[in-house]
């Protein structure tokens, strides 16, 4: 379970998130629409702490993730700290990410990529982790694609890649951040197909999305950010077809022509 | 007696091709230090610390900001007054090595900076600290963006080892103009120095262009098929 508590998040003078309250349960597939430069990513990289935020708590099945109270020589009270680095990663470990641009490692291929985290996060031995390695890459259908470099894959499969890449830590909770919105469109398809055998097998997933279709297919909750708020959220079928704030209508209207 | 002078060669080929091997040792000894002590410089420079960042800066100005000559004659000469005796090879290797580590640390931090930052971000999401996001990810795709402008550090720095002889380093150069002096056989003399530099410097180029095109291609597999 993911809770966030009244998150804020500015850089320099510009607040993105303007208290955001938001907890995800397990199994859930929460799709967060809006505008862009309404914090959606933000909100999403804050999950995993790529974004430290301004204030705001962040628990993962009720303790707080990435703070901790420590003692402090000469003061009564304990104050809250950042975690150290090891424990920071542990928590990352629990929750995969997918980014927009792939974020894939150029210089390992496929496997590599997809092991890597395994031997060099987690630590299991090479021989385990590339038969998982090679597991995630046929459970996103790019088996025959191994021993390829991320240069000589096309952008769906990239996506595919990274899919895997995050899959194999065996992660609690999967982030997606604009996965489909750096590809052509003839791929975006065999990338939405995975995310949606994901959400079969009961994967909990947070999706930042741009594809309104999908977010509706999928989605137990839609969450529409505008302006760093959550403005509304609720069941696909309710958001997507009765939404009831106008900024929610005008917001689709403009992305549902 | 003819300008270029066989019987000189044959006499005094041997104390040159002395002074050649001199020049190449020093100069593998200082880029090997070099390219090792330049990383650690280079994070010192990136490094949150303020303290250790502006030490970090204040090395690689100093270095940046006065000759390479004035330093070695300064290690070797000046040194001594306050208590460091070092010898001739032995200060020429640290001055040569505090020289180049400073400038190829900022090569190396100029290559770390070009890594794109998702790629540590990617790192971190698979549960990388950031000392092994550096060491695994990050770093080999520095080295190969930096890969060019060391190897052309590489050329240069053979051809500064003839600084070494202000501190009597008997390298190529120095032996050069202690044989020309005595034999008064210049064009000789010098003639065949630069020949020798010429041919390891020219191979050594042909290798830094080949390492060059190399790590301009993409990442490729060794695959047969």
């Amino acid at each position: 379970m993911i809770e966030l508590l009244d998150i804020r998040k500015s850089f320099g003078e510009l607040e993105v998130l303007r208290g955001i309250t938001l907890s995800i349960r397990p199994g859930e597939v929460v799709c967060i629409i809006g505008p862009s430069g309404s914090g959606k990513s933000t909100l999403l990289r804050c999950i995993n702490f790529l974004e430290q935020p301004t204030s705001g708590r962040i628990l993962i099945d009720g303790r707080q993730a990435y703070y901790t109270l420590v003692e402090r020589a000469g003061s009564a009270r304990p104050h809250l700290a950042i975690r150290p680095e090891r424990e920071i990663a542990a928590v990352r470990r629990r929750l995969g990410m997918v980014f927009q641009d792939f974020a894939l490692f150029p210089h390992l291929t496929a496997l590599g990529n997809v092991t890597e985290g395994l031997v060099f996060g987690l630590g299991v031995n090479r021989s385990e982790a590339r038969r998982r390695g090679l597991d995630m890459l046929a459970r996103v259908g790019l088996a025959d694609r191994a021993d390829h470099y991320p240069d000589e894959l096309s952008g769906g499969q990239k996506q595919r890649v990274a899919i895997a890449r995050s899959l194999a830590m065996s992660p609690e909770a999967m982030l997606f951040d604009e996965p489909t919105s750096a590809l052509d469109p003839e791929l975006v398809g065999e990338v939405l197909e995975v995310m949606k055998k994901l959400t079969a097998e009961g994967m909990t997933m947070v999706i930042v999305t741009h594809e309104m279709k999908f977010a509706h297919e999928v989605a137990h909750r839609v969450v529409f950010l505008d302006r760093g708020r959550i403005v509304e959220e609720g069941p696909p079928g309710i958001v997507f077809e009765s939404p009831r704030h106008e900024r929610t209508r005008s917001f689709l209207a403009r992305v549902m022509r | 007696m003819e300008l270029f002078n066989l019987d000189v060669v044959a006499q005094y080929g041997p104390a040159l091709l002395r002074g050649l091997s001199v020049t190449v040792f020093l100069t593998t000894v200082v880029i090997l230090a070099a390219l090792v002590l330049a990383i650690p410089v280079a994070l010192i420079r990136m490094s949150p610390n303020v303290v250790l960042r502006g030490f970090g800066s204040f090395y690689v100005e100093v270095i940046r900001g006065t000759p390479l000559l004035l330093q070695l004659v300064y290690i070797y000469y000046v040194l001594p007054s306050l208590g460091v005796n070092l010898d001739p090879m032995l200060a020429a290797i640290v001055g040569l090595t505090l020289n180049y580590t400073a400038y190829m640390s900022e090569v190396y931090r100029g290559g770390i900076l070009a890594v794109p930052k998702s790629q540590w971000e990617a790192a971190a999401t698979v549960g990388m600290t950031k000392a092994r996001a550096f060491h695994r990810i990050v770093l080999p795709q520095a080295l190969r963006i930096v890969t060019p402008a060391l190897g052309n550090y590489f050329i240069s720095l053979f051809k500064d080892t003839a600084l070494a002889s202000v501190v009597t380093v008997q390298e190529l150069t120095f032996t050069g103009q202690i044989i020309s002096a005595r034999s008064y056989q210049y064009f000789t003399i010098y003639t065949v120095t630069g020949i020798l530099y010429l041919a390891v410097g020219y191979p050594a180029a042909l290798f830094v262009r080949w390492l060059e095109k190399r790590t301009s291609q993409a990442y490729r597999p060794k695959r047969t098929t």
